[in-house]
């Protein structure tokens, strides 16, 4: 199984998925035309993926913009990790926001209000 | 060492050469051949590769636009600086177009021609500052 | 391509048909698996529109955010009285732009041609400035595109206002212009151009007078004489040519001159000349309306008009005025002076010559001492007194010559004097009862054998007991000899120099000497000075001098001519021998000289008499005798007070005599700018004897100075 690497757009995140280092990364701006085209490709990836898995998980999401189609796109991830996290493997996940944006930090803390029992951290970049 | 360009003067009336020599000389450079019309400028230029050439507008016969058309197709490199009177601001463009580097304005002055040569090869600017720095040295 | 809602929904709606078509119902396991299903959708509908919320907030926000910066920026280029704005290569404005570019290129600009705008009318230009940017934007190389756009036009004209522009290259496809409005620089400009002009024009004129009033003249006899061109006996082209020849040659003169305005209307006429010419149909008649509906008699008036604002008409007034220096009309008046003595027939022709000469001189003496009045305003200025307008009162019939000036200059003491020493501050006036503007006045009176100079002022009048101290303190004078003289002799102590009754020496009158020179002057003119002043009322200043012919004074009205020769030498030598008494040998006079004429043979001389010829263009005799005990003061100072031995003291006596005489008579008669006139012989001891055989009916000047040590007597005339 490869390494799942989609390059940025101007309107889709960076999705960097590691098998070697169990780092997953989503960077950038999510705005796509049609958001479930383009995430299928991940979450197909990440049901293979998260049956083999044995170390810990990281996952990064760096977005500075997402329009309300990714957001329930995100839900449906931390969901799918909160799942797999009650299942007992080790994931943490890292909403990476800016210091000087208010407005990331809520929308993080709104997303972490509903995965209680998933390792959700605001971290600081 | 400020280094010393060789420079290739272009206008047929002599009066203009004889100024153009004088002043050239006294910002350092060296006129290292005259032509006193387009055609003529042509086989100079192959003869003596000048570093840059000086070029006037309007002369007999070929003109200076067409004469730096030529000259560029067998040196794509060249350095010309067009010297023109007012009123001729068109014909400028045009040289500009045919790949004139620059110009100056009649009467031609030692400041002027330093100002459009530096614009072309400004390393000697820093050259010249370097040299002054040397000598207070 | 179905999410996993929409899956779910397809195979709950699946689940119910079947259970439908078999019968049986829901139970309880699969409803509430249901209803999980429907509440975590709904968590997540909520949860999504929660956050979308927020996102909108957040963008209202942001946006908020750069309305404000918008407006913020909008209001800095608004404010720079510049105008800003940018177009592409497709040469619309922007919407954004600065209001000052309303200003400039008029309202509404978005969206117009930046190049109509610019060059409305000038279509060559636009198509320039068109091509010019298109080629900026081919083309690769930023130096070239940098020469490019420096061949765009820096300045235009827009709605008759005078704009700066400045070009820069924002992005590939867009550019900027920077207007800056510079009609006022331009205006400045103009007008300092124009002031240079009108200053050439001065200078020129100034440097080439004649030229100038011949051009003129010659001008202003062309303009006057019209009808003279068109003369009816030449045909029309024969008269155009030589009218259009007369113009273009006047033209060129009054450009020489810098005259624009001339040279502009000449020039107008000229063209209509010039067309003239061309036209076959133009007849003398033609010529003749175009002349009668030129104003050419005003064509000058403008430029004139400006030459008398700055030079004054004065100027125009000196065309028919020489420049004469003073040495040239000195020395002619000499010259004709000793014509004078020398050619005893055409005497009354010289001295009408030199009364000419005179009159050309043009100073009376009113005009001489009309400076004092407002010299007066200027002092009283600053020491802060009030002084009257004033004028000179009398005095235009008395001219003065050259020698006069010193003393007329010396004048200026008293002046200073009065309104330093003698008048009062305006509240002190006040307070005593005085006018506040005190009055100072100057008059002239003339009489048959003198003038006088009396210059009075209303002030506090001389302090005699501060003069009197002052001369104690410099031990002039002992406290007895003070008490023992009179007023007016008190008076006189003014004169005596290095005093002052000032506490301090002020700039202007503080040494005293002042005053001493004003005596010292008119004592060289034979004349003399008296003072009268009341404590707190005010002095009277009298200076009266004798007139008699060339030598101090001319009276034009005078009709006295007597004895010429002997008036000549006569003055000079009294003068001398004035001030070498007092000034060269500190002898103090007594008395003012006294005058006589007397015949050799009823009257007598003193000791020790010498005598001396002077021959040359005057044939005059001198003879100076003595008291005793003068000649014996003069002796002790020649010879510095050592003692002389007796019976060498004749001979010394003898020798003294000569030696003076000679000084007196010889500085007398120098006359710096004519040495070549006068021969002097030696001195002689003369005995009473001889004098007498001398004797002619010609009547004799006769002299007497009368000082503290005896009287000196001098004869002069021809014996």
């Amino acid at each position: 199984m490869d390494n799942l690497e989609i390059i940025a757009t101007k309107s889709s995140p960076e999705i960097n998925f590691n098998r070697e280092t169990n780092i997953l990364s989503i960077i950038g701006e999510s705005y796509p035309e049609n958001t479930t085209v383009f995430y299928e490709p991940v979450f197909q990836w990440l049901e293979t993926y998260i049956d083999t898995v044995q170390d810990q998980v990281t996952v990064n999401v760096e977005l500075i913009y997402f329009n309300s189609s990714s957001s329930k796109v995100l839900m449906d991830l931390f969901e799918f990790f909160e799942d797999h996290s009650e299942e007992g493997k080790n994931i943490v996940v890292n909403w990476i926001y800016d210091e000087e944006n208010d407005a990331a930090l809520e929308y993080g803390e709104e997303f972490a209000e509903d995965v209680e029992s998933l390792t959700f951290n605001l971290v600081e970049k | 060492m400020a280094k010393k360009l060789n420079i290739l003067i272009v206008d047929d009336a002599k009066i203009m050469r004889v100024n153009l020599i004088r002043s050239i000389e006294s910002i350092g450079h060296k006129v290292i051949a005259e032509a006193n019309d387009g055609k003529s400028s042509i086989t100079a230029y192959e003869k003596y590769k000048p570093d840059l050439v000086t070029m006037d507008i309007t002369m007999p016969d070929m003109d200076g636009i067409t004469a730096v058309k030529k000259i560029k197709e067998i040196d794509p490199q060249l350095n010309a600086i067009m010297v023109t009177s007012h009123g001729q601001e068109p014909m400028v463009m045009n040289a500009l177009k045919a790949g004139a580097k620059g110009y100056i304005l009649k009467p031609i002055s030692a400041e002027k021609l330093k100002e459009a040569i530096g614009k072309i090869f400004p390393e000697l600017e820093n050259e010249v500052v370097d040299d002054l720095l040397d000598e207070e040295e | 391509m179905l999410s996993k809602e929409e899956l779910l929904i397809q195979e709950y709606e699946n689940f119910l048909n079947l259970r439908e078509q078999e019968g049986l119902p829901f139970s309880s396991k699969e409803v509430s698996t249901l209803l999980k299903a429907y509440k975590r959708s709904t968590k997540q509908l909520n949860k999504i529109i929660k956050i979308s919320d927020k996102q909108q907030d957040e963008l209202k926000e942001v946006s908020e955010t750069l309305n404000a910066k918008s407006l913020k920026v909008q209001s800095l280029l608004d404010n720079a009285e510049q105008g800003f704005l940018s177009f592409g290569d497709d040469f619309i404005i922007d919407a954004e732009y600065s209001k000052e570019c309303n200003r400039l290129l008029g309202p509404a600009l978005e969206g117009k041609d930046i190049s109509d705008v610019l060059y409305l009318q000038d279509g060559a230009k636009k198509h320039f400035f068109k091509e010019a940017l298109i080629n900026v934007v081919n083309e690769e190389s930023e130096l070239i595109k940098d020469s490019m756009i420096s061949l765009l036009p820096n300045e235009v004209i827009v709605n008759r206002r005078a704009i700066k522009v400045d070009y820069k290259i924002l992005t590939n496809k867009t550019f900027m212009i920077v207007l800056t409005n510079i009609t006022k620089e331009k205006l400045l400009e103009k007008k300092i151009e124009k002031e240079q002009e009108i200053l050439k024009m001065i200078v020129v004129i100034v440097s080439e007078p004649t030229q100038f009033y011949e051009l003129k003249d010659d001008f202003e006899r062309f303009a006057k004489n019209k009808r003279v061109f068109v003369n009816p006996n030449f045909s029309f082209k024969i008269n155009l040519n030589e009218l259009y020849r007369d113009i273009h040659t006047f033209k060129g003169n009054f450009s020489q001159l810098r005259m624009q305005n001339c040279v502009k209307e000449l020039h107008n006429l000229e063209s209509k000349l010039s067309v003239m010419n061309t036209d076959e149909n133009c007849t003398n008649q033609d010529l003749l309306d175009i002349l009668n509906t030129s104003d050419m008699n005003e064509w000058m008036d403008k430029d004139l008009f400006i030459i008398k604002e700055i030079l004054g008409i004065e100027f125009f007034d000196k065309q028919y005025k020489l420049e004469v220096d003073d040495k040239f009309i000195f020395n002619i008046e000499d010259k004709i002076t000793y014509l004078l003595q020398a050619d005893n027939q055409h005497m009354n022709t010289y001295e009408g010559i030199l009364n000419e000469i005179n009159k050309a001189r043009g100073t009376t003496l009113n005009t001489a001492l009309s400076i004092y009045p407002k010299l007066c305003q200027e002092i009283a200025k600053v020491q802060n007194k009030r002084v009257s307008d004033f004028k000179v009162i009398g005095g235009e019939d008395i001219l003065t010559p050259m020698h006069f000036k010193p003393f007329i200059k010396s004048l200026v003491h008293i002046f200073r004097n009065a309104i330093d020493h003698g008048i009062e501050h305006p509240d002190e006036r006040v307070e005593i009862g005085k006018k506040e503007y005190s009055s100072i006045v100057c008059l002239i009176e003339s009489n048959k054998d003198n003038f006088k100079i009396i210059i009075s002022d209303d002030g506090a009048g001389i302090n005699l007991e501060k003069l009197k101290d002052k001369v104690l303190k410099a031990k002039l004078f002992t406290e007895f000899e003070l008490s023992n003289m009179s007023e007016s002799s008190l008076l006189e102590l003014v004169f005596i120099d290095s005093l002052s009754t000032n506490d301090e020496i002020t700039k202007l009158s503080g040494r005293g000497i002042g005053m001493g020179a004003v005596k010292s002057e008119i004592e060289k003119l034979s004349g003399e000075i008296k003072i009268e002043s009341k404590q707190g009322e005010g002095s009277k200043f009298i200076l009266k001098i004798p007139t008699s012919l060339h030598g101090t004074l001319i009276n034009i009205a005078s009709n006295e001519r007597d004895n010429i020769t002997v008036e000549y030498i006569l003055s000079p030598v009294v003068n001398r021998a004035t001030t070498y008494l007092q000034s060269d040998m500190k002898i103090n006079i007594r008395n003012k000289a006294t005058f006589s004429y007397v015949l050799i043979n009823e009257t007598s001389i003193k000791d020790y008499c010498s005598y001396i010829h002077i021959s040359g263009l005057v044939d005059v005799s001198v003879c100076i005798s003595y008291d005793q005990f003068l000649l014996d003061k003069l002796l002790n100072e020649f010879n510095q007070g050592y003692p002389i031995k007796k019976e060498d003291l004749a001979e010394y006596r003898e020798s003294i005599s000569k030696e003076v005489i000679n000084i007196i008579v010889g500085n007398a008669l120098f006359n710096p700018y004519d040495k070549t006139v006068l021969e002097i012989t030696t001195p002689y001891i003369l005995e009473y004897d001889e004098l007498v055989s001398h004797s002619t009916h010609h009547k004799i000047a006769h002299v007497i100075i009368d000082t503290e040590y005896g009287e000196m007597q001098i004869l002069v005339g021809k014996f």
